[in-house]
């Protein structure tokens, strides 16, 4: 009754630009940490191998530390690791592979396949067909193969490879190392283990991506988990069951500002966020000073709380009422000058236009809260 | 407040009191030279408003040298309808008095009331200044100050704005400024003042570029690998093909098969050489024998040519001797000609001197005989000359003794006609004798004239002397007597009898004289050089007519017939000379020409008969006969070895050795390459490895992310940053546009009375205030459309067409500029009901004399609403001010 972990796309050593430093890293960070908890599962369930289906690494030339650090991690889990390139790591004349290799970073139960091969492991009984990608791209499929390869009888037929299913991700419909969808059928494989795709999806029966094992970008597509695949025997469908392993929820969204309830709204949920999220929220529409305040508020402490948060205010439009104005005591020319931003707001720069009114409106609120604070006092209340 | 009565004493040059009554409300001018005392007398008015009267720094009001003095200034004013007095004396007797109407107030209380009134202050300690002087400062312009207008605004701010109503920091917004000086720090602080970035900005922008620029040359370093991977990739598969195929093999097989027919044909190359040798020796011997056979032709051709040579030359020499013959005869014929020639000259000349002979003696004779005519002549004319020359001897008398004989007797017939007119005259009739007149004795009858006292003896009777009655008739007498002794001495000492014959004596002499020249002249044609000379000559002739006579006689007969002239003879002799001449060359040139002839015509013999004795060598002919056969024998020999060579070289043409020999270079060429290549591509991959092993190390990429990550903060940072100063920036500008338009609102009042003044000097322009409501910008002329207060540039100094900023003026505009904004900010004041006075000491010196008229205009304009006092050392300048001047001047 084989066990199989199956996992793709750790894409190790990959880096945050979109974030401040201070969160890059631990993202970063993050991705080690989810093989060891791979490791840590698959020692768990006792499985008899961990099928690791492409882009290991995110580039070929990432630090020597960095190829140690990730054999390292791999340490939670004794038994074989079976390993194929992808397209960020193909096993191309020099790549990072051959650098493990040299580094002698490779530990002897982890089986790197670099070639097209069958691996054969009689005691556990399957038999496992790869098609690792010895090309950045290539252009025709490479699991054809799969289909005249022999595997001794009795042995499960595993179908490792890296690519897109031909007419299933919409979204990769042109693009390169291309899959038969009908490919586990036709090569009478017992289970095809595929990575390329980040998000967790079940193409047949017997196909599967598992998605990345730590969430890496916005698109909600399921991602943070690793396949638990188990197979009765030769024939027998799989039983596969996701196991939830990233650490961080990343979500994104555009709020729209239209009435004071709106901002109550972004509040409360700016409220809900933890350590565990990393989180972009654009607004747009507009606002008064006063609703802008708490948002910044709000904003400034959930900063502080989640593990990224970036609020984009740049589509967002401030009206200033006319309690605003009299709040920030902004009288004479200044009032003057306060509507004129506010109405530039819909000319040809709404960006600077509102980051001038904001700019403005927060100096003449410093200078209320220090200086004038009896009046600010009364005006508030 | 128009003042009526100063009076001053004791203060500076005003020893005594000096003092200026009724004064005008309006324009009021004060003129006097320099040191005269105007502005002491500003001084003065000065002192007493704005210095304490307990004041002891006022030490410059004391006449010079007069420790003791109490400079005393006494004002009267009005201001509205009441009359104010103050009086104020300095240092030794300090004292303040002001009545106003029936008030008195005296003192500090006194000085308060007017600071407060007027609107200035007082120096807590010490002398009062500028900052003290409030509106009074502004408007009492101080000598050579009138264009220094920023500080005199300055310290009187405080009144202009409450005579607007507000200050303008103020009623433009209560906090507008403290935020514009923010605002602008904090732009200040991101951008430079053109807007480029600066501080935090510009270090994000660098941050950005140096991050962008790390970033490319990183990626070019990744590219570079992905290049050199790829290269691996082809160089490694390129490398198992060759191991596979070695390409090199096959190279060497075909290179030996190559070397082996190279072989073969480089022996039949060597073969073909071999026989070409033969041929060439072949070929040389014919050469040889061919040459030996056409001497033994040349020989015979050149005995041939001798004999030919020789026969010509014989003929040459006969020729040439047969033309000497003729021209010899030629020569001797000439000889001859020209000796007959010769005769012919010599018989001329004969006959030539025998001609000239008989001239000479022709000649001779009838010269001799014409010469013998003339002697005859000569002689006759001699002798008569001789005769002449005795006449004239005899009759030979000096004209000047006849010229006197002359006048002697003309004098004497004078005398004795006086003498007879005056002398006595004596008539007597005798009867007889004895009657004596003195000597004389009288008779008969008779006259006589007594010219004398003359005794007349009467014998018997007596004697009788008569006198004559003439006083003169004795000296007449007696003078007369003189003169005829005179002339009886000189007719005796000539030898005449009396002047007649002289006459004819002196005729006679002159006819003589004249005959005898006469004689001489025709003597002279006939002997010119005397007698002599002409005998001689004669006798010369003589003598050649019987030399002549003597040579022809010894000439020999004449010959018969015709003689030819001298000229003709010698002609034909010449021409003769010169025929003989050329006919005696050519016989010469032609003997030598025989001689030469001969001489070739013996050489050219020798050489025939050298050869001829070699060419009848009998051993000759068999040398011949054997060379000959020879020659044919070898002919034989060389086309049979030439028929060889064409087959060897048909043969070896057909083998192809020279790209033999390139194929064996080229396969060896190309085996050795290809092995080379191998090697070097195993090289580039070892190297390429070894090249990626290191450069993968470095991890690259994951450099990369980093940097893209701090390059995409860095890019993120400038946006905040760059989107802030570009929002401070507008803020800025904003807040300074609408403070501008606010400005410009609340400064209108005081716009209005400066454009009131600006008008008379520059019809259409505008004189923009600053915040410190001075005069800012000046704008003229029509070159921008300004409407009123358009918000022009502010501090920028932009001076398109008429537009300048207050600083950039001239000293005279200035001046005018600030006196008239002076002039509206009394305008203002008097509005906000505070009392206005002006004072100008020396002002506007610096103006032309049309800005001067058209200031004029506008204090005159101005003293309609308030005083003013008008200093000046210049009264000429301000006679048209519509004033009365009225001179100041301290009494000693």
């Amino acid at each position: 009754m084989p066990l199989f972990l199956h996992t793709a796309d750790w894409q190790i050593g990959r880096q945050y630009s979109q974030f401040a430093p201070d969160d890059a890293v631990p993202i970063a960070e993050a991705r080690i940490d989810a093989v060891s908890t791979l490791a840590r599962l698959a020692a768990e369930q006792r499985v008899d191998a961990v099928l690791v289906a492409g882009d290991v690494f995110d580039a070929q030339t990432v630090a020597d530390r960095t190829i140690r650090r990730l054999f390292n991690a791999m340490a939670g889990f004794a038994g074989p690791w079976i390993l194929i390139p992808g397209n960020h790591d193909a096993a191309l004349a020099e790549s990072v592979w051959t650098r493990a290799q040299r580094l002698n970073a490779v530990p002897s139960h982890v089986h790197l396949s670099l070639q097209p091969q069958t691996l054969e492991f009689e005691a556990a009984g399957f038999a496992v067909l790869t098609a690792p990608l010895t090309q950045r791209h290539t252009y025709n499929d490479l699991t054809e193969r799969f289909d005249r390869a022999e595997t001794p009888a009795g042995l499960l037929r595993i179908g490792m490879a890296h690519g897109a299913v031909q007419g299933i991700l919409a979204a990769d419909i042109d693009s390169a190392n291309p899959i038969a969808p009908e490919r586990a059928e036709r090569a009478r494989l017992d289970y095809l283990a595929l990575g390329d795709w980040h998000g967790c999806k079940q193409i047949d029966a017997r196909t599967w991506y598992s998605g990345t094992p730590e969430t890496d970008r916005f698109r909600a597509n399921d991602p943070g988990f690793a396949l638990r695949v188990q197979i009765d025997g030769p024939g027998a469908l799989p039983e596969v069951t996701s196991l939830a392993v990233g650490r961080y929820r990343w979500s994104q969204a555009v709020h729209t500002l239209a009435v004071a309830s709106d901002a109550d709204a972004l509040i409360a949920r700016l409220a809900t966020l933890d350590e565990a999220d990393v989180v972009q929220i654009a607004l747009d529409g507009q606002t008064d000073l006063q609703s802008l305040a708490r948002i910044q508020a709000a904003a400034s402490q959930a900063e502080a709380r989640a593990r990224s948060l970036a609020v984009d205010f740049g589509a967002l439009r401030l009206l200033p009422t006319d309690a605003d104005i009299q709040a920030l005591n902004a009288d004479g020319y200044l009032g003057d000058v306060i509507a004129t931003l506010r109405d530039r707001q819909a000319g040809p720069e709404p960006q600077l236009a509102t980051q001038a009114l904001a700019l403005l409106a927060a100096l003449l609120a410093d200078r209320r809260a220090a200086g004038a604070a009896p009046v600010s006092v009364g005006a508030t209340a | 407040m128009k003042l009526t009565r100063i009076r001053i004493e004791q203060v500076r040059q005003f020893r005594k009191p000096f003092e200026l009554a009724e004064l005008e409300p309006g324009l009021n001018l004060f003129t006097g030279p320099n040191e005269a005392g105007k502005s002491t007398v500003v001084r003065a008015i000065r002192a007493a408003f704005f210095e304490r009267h307990r004041s002891s720094s006022v030490d410059d009001l004391v006449p010079y040298g007069d420790s003791v003095a109490s400079p005393t200034v006494e004002i009267d004013f009005d201001i509205g309808a009441e009359h104010h007095r103050l009086r104020k004396t300095f240092l030794q007797r300090k004292r303040c008095e002001l009545t106003i109407g029936a008030r008195q107030l005296d003192g500090e209380d006194a000085e308060q009331h007017l600071a407060r009134l007027l609107g200035y202050e007082f120096s807590s300690r010490g002398a009062s200044k500028a900052e003290h002087w409030g509106i009074p400062g502004l408007l009492w312009i101080e000598q050579g100050a009138g264009q220094d207008i920023k500080a005199a605004v300055g310290h009187a701010t405080p009144h202009l704005q409450t005579a607007l109503g507000q200050s303008v920091g103020d009623i433009a917004s209560s906090q507008g400024d403290e935020v514009a000086t923010r605002i602008k720090a904090d732009r200040d602080a991101l951008l430079t003042q053109p807007g480029k970035p600066r501080g935090a900005y510009g270090e994000a922008v660098a941050e950005r570029d140096r991050l962008a620029a790390e970033l490319c040359m990183l990626d070019e370093r990744i590219e570079t690998y992905r290049h050199q991977v790829d290269q691996l990739a082809a160089l490694t598969e390129e490398d198992a093909a060759d191991q596979r195929t070695r390409p090199w093999e096959l190279f060497r097989s075909q290179l030996h098969a190559a070397e082996q027919a190279l072989a073969v044909a480089q022996g039949l190359d060597a073969k073909l050489a071999a026989a070409r040798e033969t041929l060439r020796q072949h070929d040389e011997r014919v050469q040889l024998l061919q040459q030996q056979w056409a001497g033994f032709d040349q020989h015979d051709q050149a005995l041939a040519r001798r004999e030919t040579a020789v026969a010509a030359a014989d003929q040459k020499v006969a020729a040439l001797q047969a033309a000497l013959a003729h021209r010899t005869a030629h020569a001797a014929a000439a000889a001859e000609r020209h000796g007959a020639a010769l005769q012919a000259v010599e018989r001329a000349e004969q006959e030539d001197l025998r001609a000239g002979l008989l001239r000479r003696c022709s000649d001779a004779q009838a010269q001799a005989s014409a010469l013998a005519r003339a002697v005859e002549e000569a002689q006759a004319q001699h002798t008569q000359l001789a005769a002449l020359r005795s006449v004239g001897l005899e009759n030979e008398i000096a004209e000047a003794s006849v010229r006197q004989l002359r006048e002697q007797r003309l004098a004497l017939r004078e005398l004795q006609i006086r003498q007879e007119a005056a002398a006595t005259r004596v008539r007597y009739t005798l009867t007889a004798p004895g009657l004596r007149l003195g000597d004389e004795a009288l008779e008969g009858e008779g006259e006589r004239l007594i010219a004398l006292p003359t005794e007349l003896q009467v014998p018997g009777v007596g004697r009788l002397v008569i006198s004559p009655g003439g006083s003169d008739l004795a000296a007449q007498a007696q003078q007369a007597a003189e003169l005829r002794v005179q002339h009886a001495a000189l007719l005796q000492r000539l030898g005449v009898a009396d002047a007649d014959a002289a006459e004819a004596r002196l005729a006679r002499h002159t006819q003589a004289l004249a005959d005898q020249k006469q004689a001489e002249r025709a003597l002279k044609v006939f002997a010119p050089q005397g007698m002599e000379a002409l005998t001689a000559s004669l006798e010369a002739q003589h003598q050649r007519g019987r030399e002549a006579a003597a040579q022809l006689a010894r000439l020999p007969a004449p010959p018969e017939g015709d003689v030819a002239s001298v000229a003709d003879a010698r002609h034909a002799q010449q021409s003769a000379r010169a025929a003989l001449d050329a006919l005696s060359d050519q016989a010469s040139e032609a003997t030598a020409a025989v001689h030469t002839a001969q001489a070739q015509a013996e050489a050219e013999r020798r050489e025939r008969d050298a050869l001829r004795a070699l060419h009848d060598d009998p051993a000759r002919a068999t040398m011949r006969a054997d060379v000959g056969s020879r020659l044919a024998a070898t002919r034989a020999e060389q086309a049979a070895q030439q028929a060889q060579v064409n087959a060897l070289e048909h043969e070896v043409a057909k083998a192809h050795p020279a790209l033999l020999a390139q194929d064996v270079q080229r396969l060896a060429r190309s085996a050795e390459q290809a092995q080379r290549a191998a090697a070097d591509r195993r090289q580039r991959i070892t190297h390429l490895r070894g090249t990626l092993e290191a450069t993968g190390a470095q991890g690259l990429e994951e450099e990369r992310a980093e940097l893209a990550a701090r390059a995409h903060a860095a890019q993120r940072r400038h946006d905040e940053l760059q989107l802030r100063a570009q929002a401070l920036a507008w803020i800025h500008d904003l807040i300074e546009a609408k403070r501008r338009e606010a400005t410009q609102r609340l400064q209108a009042p005081l716009q209005k009375h400066i454009a009131h003044y600006l008008q008379v000097l520059f019809p259409g322009a505008t004189l923009a205030l600053g915040d410190d409501l001075t005069p800012a910008l000046l704008t003229r002329g029509n070159a921008t459309g300004a409407t009123g207060g358009g918000g022009g540039t502010g501090g920028g100094g932009g001076t398109g067409g008429g537009r300048a900023t207050f600083d950039m003026l001239s000293f005279g505009a200035r001046e005018q500029m600030a006196l008239i904004s002076r002039l509206a900010y009394a305008d203002l004041l008097k509005e906000a009901g505070r009392p206005t006075l002006l004072i100008l000491d020396d002002a506007l010196v610096h103006s032309d004399a049309q800005r001067l008229g058209e200031m004029k205009r506008v204090l005159y304009d101005a003293a309609q609403r308030h005083q003013l006092l008008l200093f000046t050392c210049h009264p000429e300048a301000w006679r048209d001010l519509g004033a009365i001047p009225r001179p100041i001047a301290s009494t000693p």
